[in-house]
């Protein structure tokens, strides 16, 4: 997994959070940033999720069944 | 002489001059302590292991261990309270990755700092806009408020 990229996204949310703080852009687009940055830690969470399956645990949710 | 020998007022200066002692060489008392501690870790475990397994089952244990928790009770729940918003607050990293390995079967330790810095910024970015939307609502709503009040008035 690219940890380089993980770091770039939270340094790049970091910057919108500033330029948001400072009134620079607005809600909307900051709100779109971090729906993005979202999917992506969620992408990269469940792959994780999904490395850590195995034969002898039983995961909890029924989903992941 | 033993100190168990000693007369009560024997005593009484002895324990005024060991108070006296330890607030004057404070930082020398403390490193001895830790020292001391460190040294014999393992036999104070065994000591206490071993008390426990001798009282563990008698009435009287059980009787004061629930007046502890019942005299603690509130203190306790209000230390808790106060612990967990500050680790919500904080965004320490285990509150980040305790977040991330919540129902999954991922444990904690399995996202790396990466991830945790990344949903650490989200986090903190998500605050913000709630915060601003919180602020753009509340303006709205006396902005609406004062424009009715004007119609009213005229």
């Amino acid at each position: 997994m690219p940890t380089e990229t993980l770091e770039e996204l939270a340094i790049q949310q970091l910057k919108i959070y500033d330029r948001l703080l400072a009134g620079d852009i607005d809600i909307k687009l900051a709100h779109e940033a971090s729906v993005t940055a979202n999917s992506v830690n969620s992408i990269v969470r469940t792959l994780i999720v999904g490395g850590t399956l195995d034969d002898t645990k039983k995961p909890k949710s029924k989903l992941l069944q | 002489m033993r100190y168990a020998d000693m007369t009560e007022e024997r005593k009484k200066r002895e324990r005024e001059y060991s108070k006296r002692y330890r607030e004057k060489h404070k930082e020398r008392v403390r490193a001895y302590d830790k020292r001391y501690k460190e040294k014999h870790k393992e036999r104070d475990r065994a000591i206490q292991r071993e008390y426990y397994k001798k009282v563990k089952d008698t009435e009287e244990f059980k009787k004061r261990i629930k007046e502890t928790y019942l005299k603690n009770r509130d203190k306790n729940l209000e230390r808790a309270k106060t612990y967990r918003k500050r680790r919500v607050e904080s965004m320490s990293d285990s509150y980040i990755r305790a977040k991330l390995a919540a129902n999954t079967i991922a444990k904690p330790k399995d996202f790396p700092q990466a991830l945790v810095n990344s949903k650490r910024a989200e986090l903190k970015l998500k605050r913000l806009i709630r915060e601003k939307k919180k602020c753009q609502n509340k303006l709205s709503s006396c902005q609406q408020r004062h424009l009715k009040s004007s119609q009213f008035s005229n």
